[in-house]
């Protein structure tokens, strides 16, 4: 069934349309969750919370096509899981007085698969994962982090930067461990 | 859903992008995560409902407030209470005899609950608070019975406030002239033992005192008839 009807039926209060978007969408949305929120439980109970404002506010909405759509349910995901990680003071974070640039080799990142890129990702302190996140994955700028997150400019870019940081010394662990395996 | 490996050629973003789910990373039971949804969406009607009894609430307090605002600059409300209240007023000497009449006292009945209280010539009874100084003379003084007044007081309406402002209620005094202070019994002249009368105490009905040595209907009986005005 198209999406667009999906959408006009379950503006219109049918259960089964609403249903069936929430099959189809439930399972790409709970990764884009967990990408934020490492606890599977928490990264569900946050999807339920984003599709129960969803389904609220589609009335609202107004069909543009269905990556418009899946757009518009990524960010009230994303935004769901940032206010369950302030809700939860994760983001004290202190802000170190030198950025250091690292540069950082997205080569490495493309040689892997994407199981493999979300699985390194979601090892990644909350602080670094949520500003890598919003920063390299939903190209975010810094100062947009910073009033999302309620930290300054400074931090953001400090944040990332380690993150990059630790992503390099993961991936330089994960090559040395593929290379043994190719070895034996 | 897309393949992994069709998707391994892409950038990493695009790969992460597309990546619809992993075997491990799906839903662990999508209709019970369903009915939970559903069970939340249809909640509207509950909401409503306490919605409408918080606004009820409000709506009752924002109507009391003036009300207890009006209350409260008024003051305490104070209720009438009337209490009863005992006083004794002493009544001037009803009679002042000179000593030779001592035992000649009219024969006029003792009004009912009056005290009479004798003293020799020349007592002088002066009590601090009244300031009644008597005559040089034998007197009868007759003190009246308790009279009620009503004293109306003003009380706070409150239950502390009430057992704070009512008096607890005294007892009255008994006064016997015995009981004068050792100054009046001094200054007091009574008269010599020998010219006392031998009296004869009857009970009768624990109120009346007679003396039987003298003659009935004498008028000395008569004016030594007491009665109790009341018990303790």
């Amino acid at each position: 069934m198209e999406i667009s009807k999906l959408v006009r039926e379950a503006k219109q209060g049918s259960t089964a349309a609403q249903k069936y978007l929430f099959d189809q969408l439930s399972d790409k949305m709970l990764m884009v969750c967990r990408r934020y929120v490492k606890n599977r439980e928490d990264a569900e109970e946050i999807l339920l919370d984003g599709f129960y404002k969803f389904f609220k506010n589609l009335s609202a909405f107004n069909y543009q096509g269905d990556a418009a759509l899946i757009g518009w349910l990524k960010r009230i995901m994303i935004n769901e899981c940032l206010m369950f990680l302030r809700k939860k003071n994760v983001f004290n974070i202190v802000t170190d007085a030198t950025v250091e640039e690292i540069p950082f080799e997205e080569e490495a990142l493309n040689k892997l698969s994407a199981t493999e890129i979300f699985t390194i990702i979601i090892q990644l302190p909350v602080g670094y994962r949520t500003v890598f996140n919003l920063y390299a994955v939903e190209g975010m700028t810094h100062a947009e982090i910073a009033s999302m997150l309620g930290i300054s400019e400074g931090t953001s870019k400090s944040q990332l930067s380690k993150a990059r940081s630790l992503l390099q010394k993961m991936l330089a662990q994960k090559g040395t461990e593929y290379v043994k395996r190719k070895a034996n | 859903m897309l393949n992994e490996k069709q998707i391994d050629t892409a950038g990493w973003k695009s790969k992460l992008e597309q990546l619809d789910s992993l075997q491990e990373e799906s839903i662990r039971d999508k209709n019970i995560s369903w009915e939970k949804l559903h069970d939340r969406l249809h909640e509207n009607p509950r909401r409503n409902k306490i919605a409408w009894y918080w606004a009820a609430a409000c709506l009752l307090l924002l109507a009391a407030f003036p009300l207890l605002l009006k209350k409260s600059s008024n003051g305490p409300v104070v209720k009438d209470i009337v209490q009863q209240k005992q006083i004794f007023t002493p009544v001037a000497p009803v009679k002042t005899i000179n000593e030779d009449q001592l035992l000649h006292i009219s024969s006029k009945p003792v009004p009912e609950k009056e005290i009479i209280l004798h003293t020799a010539k020349s007592t002088r009874y002066s009590n601090k608070k009244n300031k009644i100084n008597w005559p040089d003379a034998i007197m009868t003084i007759a003190i009246k019975p308790a009279v009620t007044e009503q004293v109306i007081v003003h009380i706070p309406d409150t239950v502390v406030a009430f057992t704070a402002v009512v008096p607890a209620r005294k007892k009255l005094p008994v006064v016997h002239i015995n009981e004068l202070g050792k100054q009046e019994q001094g200054n007091a002249r009574f008269a010599s033992r020998s010219q006392w009368p031998s009296f004869q105490i009857r009970f009768l009905n624990q109120d009346n005192y007679s003396r039987t040595s003298l003659p009935a209907g004498s008028i000395a009986q008569d004016m030594l008839k007491i009665k109790i005005p009341f018990k303790n």
